[in-house]
């Protein structure tokens, strides 16, 4: 059992992480409260979906193709919605629900609402000491360290990361130093979804496809900012882990059916009583 | 008043009566109208449309039901009770349909039961499970009398669920089940059973939401407890992840119960091949359940391209004939008349034999309706029990011993 809850807890603490980082970095940038976020993992799996079994792609460059399209769908959402409402947080609310809502809709029109799958890339399992863990998962735990790696490289190595970075810590003086603000906040944006559909391309193998999917991992992804507070990488990345094992305890040791509770408590008592969070800046300022 | 005014007057009064007339004479010639509700976009609810369609369509190349065609008309409810309000309203109110049938999730049908009771037109459900909408009738009979049903309750499932479960368990000396049950009305009466029949051999019993997405924790629960058979009883999406995590993930349990998913046609494909050795009860099956069930199947699987997946499959097809005979017994479209008309309804099906008891839910049984199940291998649906019916043997999955 306590096997069990370490290896499914850092597993799920893996994709929660990726989840997190997506929602956190537009939020931490652009000050977007993103709420179509959830919905771009559900556009990716579907995506990835179709790529498949519409045109015979194998899962691999589906993902990757799913992935980019996704990034470019966002930028355009950005562009065309956000944009003009941007100095707004409320009207900003209001609007990605819409998109998120839409999005819903048209994935039931054309999809209905029968689950679909998405095929795994490496089918089968192995023991890991007596627990069963398939392929798959362990292909999701690596894929989101290399992904977090290539993130923390990113923010710190290179000229555009340390834009990202000095925008969100401060607008106006990034602006006055020449920093092009409206370009980052787009490249924040186009990271933010890719990382929205790289979660929903790890997780729709061993899940299924729906219309509604994406409205769990955007409740995940706003408690881990909650928890994690804004602005520290490895706040969200520990915030990520203690709800995912948060959620493994309390599904094994009581019932799996409260998952979600557990997700909804953490973020009702950090936003009570911890409004700032455990690491860094506070979402409520 | 004018001579000319008072002929006026005359004229409307003579000519109201006769379009009136008119409109009756018309209703009485003009195609009986069946109301069918149910989830569309999803498969019970497509088995729902084409085995209805079908049925409506042979009936009408054979001259009809009293020298009338049948004309369907579709009403989506998403399986959503409040859409499927509205959905019967439109029916009755607007589109004015003769009786309704159809849907397979008890939570609609239960909210749709009154209404149609109250407006007194017959409901046939082809697919709902919940012993409530047939209790009604025995509470109420007054109010409750139209409504019918092709498909069993869940006692009923209960009953001969726990038989099967039984037989295997002794047939294989495996003691040790696991139950992983959705949260839902029409489960409740079997998670009961299963917990009073099973005693301590039940070493563990999982409930999950009908949108649940991931099993790997109640897999794992079931594995710790050193389960033999899980027995499922999931109708929603649950029944997806469950037979991929389950063959993934090696569980080393016996599969049977009840997976809606695990009925469809396209199950197979859904789990990429992983459903093999992966058993479900399936209401519906190739097999000589009796002489029109083969021949039908294969009609249905040449007009439609696949083979009739979901439950509501035979009962709808089913209920669609034994409406028309009730019907043509009762020589019109009076309710009251209908309800005699079903009651004395003894009709061979391609589902079995199908009287209604005192509640009007089927009798089952070998005689009647019989309890088959079916199991996936190399990508077909064989039929694996009762042993009267099987097409081919039970099969362990690869992993288990």
């Amino acid at each position: 059992m306590l096997l069990d809850i370490v290896i499914f807890g850092t597993i799920w603490g893996a994709i929660y992480t990726i989840l997190a980082l997506g929602f956190t970095l537009i939020f931490g940038v652009a000050r977007i409260l993103n709420l179509a976020y959830g919905a771009m993992y559900m556009v990716a799996s579907y995506l990835i979906y179709s790529l498949v079994s519409g045109f015979g792609l194998s899962a691999v460059p589906a993902w990757l193709l799913a992935v980019a399209a996704t990034s470019l769908a966002g930028m355009a959402l950005y562009r065309v919605f956000i944009f003009p409402l941007r100095d707004s947080l409320g009207r900003v609310l209001i609007v990605t629900a819409g998109i998120a809502i839409f999005l819903q809709e048209v994935a039931v029109l054309v999809y209905s609402t029968e689950p679909r799958y998405v095929p795994t890339a490496l089918p089968g399992s192995l023991a890991i000491l007596g627990v069963r863990v398939t392929h798959q998962q362990l292909l999701t735990l690596a894929v989101a360290a290399v992904l977090v790696f290539l993130l923390h490289a990113f923010l710190v190595r290179t000229r555009l990361g340390r834009e990202l970075r000095a925008v969100a810590q401060d607008t106006e003086m990034a602006a006055l130093m020449g920093i092009p603000v409206e370009r980052t906040y787009l490249l924040a944006m186009a990271l933010s979804t890719a990382l929205a559909a790289a979660a929903g391309a790890l997780v729709a193998p061993f899940l299924t496809v729906n219309p509604e999917m994406g409205w769990s991992p955007l409740l995940v992804a706003f408690t881990i900012v909650v928890l994690g507070g804004l602005g520290s990488l490895w706040g969200t990345i520990a915030a990520a882990f203690i709800v995912a094992y948060a959620e493994m305890l309390t599904a094994f040791l009581i019932s799996p059916q409260l998952r979600d509770v557990v997700t909804f408590g953490i973020m009702i008592f950090t936003l009570a009583f911890r409004p700032h969070g455990l690491f860094g800046k506070g979402i409520v300022e | 008043m004018s001579r000319s005014r008072l002929a006026h007057i005359l004229c409307i009064a003579l000519v109201l009566p006769a379009l009136a007339l008119g409109t009756a004479a018309l209703a009485q010639t003009g195609p009986i109208k069946i109301g069918v509700i149910g989830p569309f976009k999803l498969t019970p609810g497509r088995d729902i449309q084409e085995a209805s369609t079908l049925a409506v369509e042979e009936i009408n190349a054979a001259g009809g039901v009293l020298g009338r065609k049948l004309e369907l008309v579709f009403a989506e409810t998403e399986a959503n009770p409040e859409k499927g309000k509205t959905a019967v309203e439109r029916l009755l109110f607007v589109d004015k349909v003769d009786v309704i049938i159809g849907e397979h999730r008890s939570e609609v049908a239960l909210a749709v039961q009154p209404i149609i009771a109250e407006n007194k037109k017959i409901f046939l459900s082809t697919g709902t499970a919940s012993p409530l909408l047939s209790e009604n009738v025995l509470k109420d009979y007054d109010k409750y009398k139209y409504y019918f049903r092709t498909f069993l309750n869940s006692n009923q499932m209960a009953e001969h669920m726990i038989k099967q479960l039984g037989e295997m368990m002794t047939t294989y000396k495996k003691d040790k089940v696991a139950v992983i049950a959705e949260t839902a009305v029409w489960v409740e009466p079997i998670v009961d059973s299963l917990k009073s029949t099973l005693g301590s051999r039940l070493v563990a019993l999982e409930r999950v939401s009908t949108n649940a997405k991931d099993m790997s924790v109640e897999l794992s629960r079931v594995q710790n407890a050193n389960a033999q058979i899980v027995f499922a009883i999931l109708s929603a999406d649950a029944g997806l992840p469950f037979a991929r995590q389950w063959a993934d993930r090696q569980i080393p349990a016996l599969v049977t119960g009840y997976t809606v998913m695990a009925q469809s046609d396209r199950f197979w494909e859904q789990t990429e091949g992983r459903a093999q050795a992966f058993m479900t009860w399936k209401h519906g099956v190739r097999a000589p359940i009796s002489p029109k069930t083969i021949p039908y199947w294969d009609r249905y699987a040449k007009k439609y391209g696949h083979i009739p997946g979901a439950y509501t499959n035979f009962a709808t097809y089913d209920g669609v004939y034994i409406l028309a005979d009730a019907i043509r017994r009762a020589g019109n479209l009076d309710s009251d008349a209908l309800v005699k008309a079903l009651e004395a309804t003894d009709y061979i099906g391609v589902s079995g034999r199908i009287k209604f008891s005192k509640r009007h839910d089927p009798e089952a049984g070998p005689e009647f309706v019989p309890f088959t199940y079916i199991q996936w291998s190399k990508g077909e649906m064989v039929t694996v029990w009762p042993p009267a019916m099987k097409t081919a043997d039970f099969a362990f999955p690869a992993w288990v011993k």
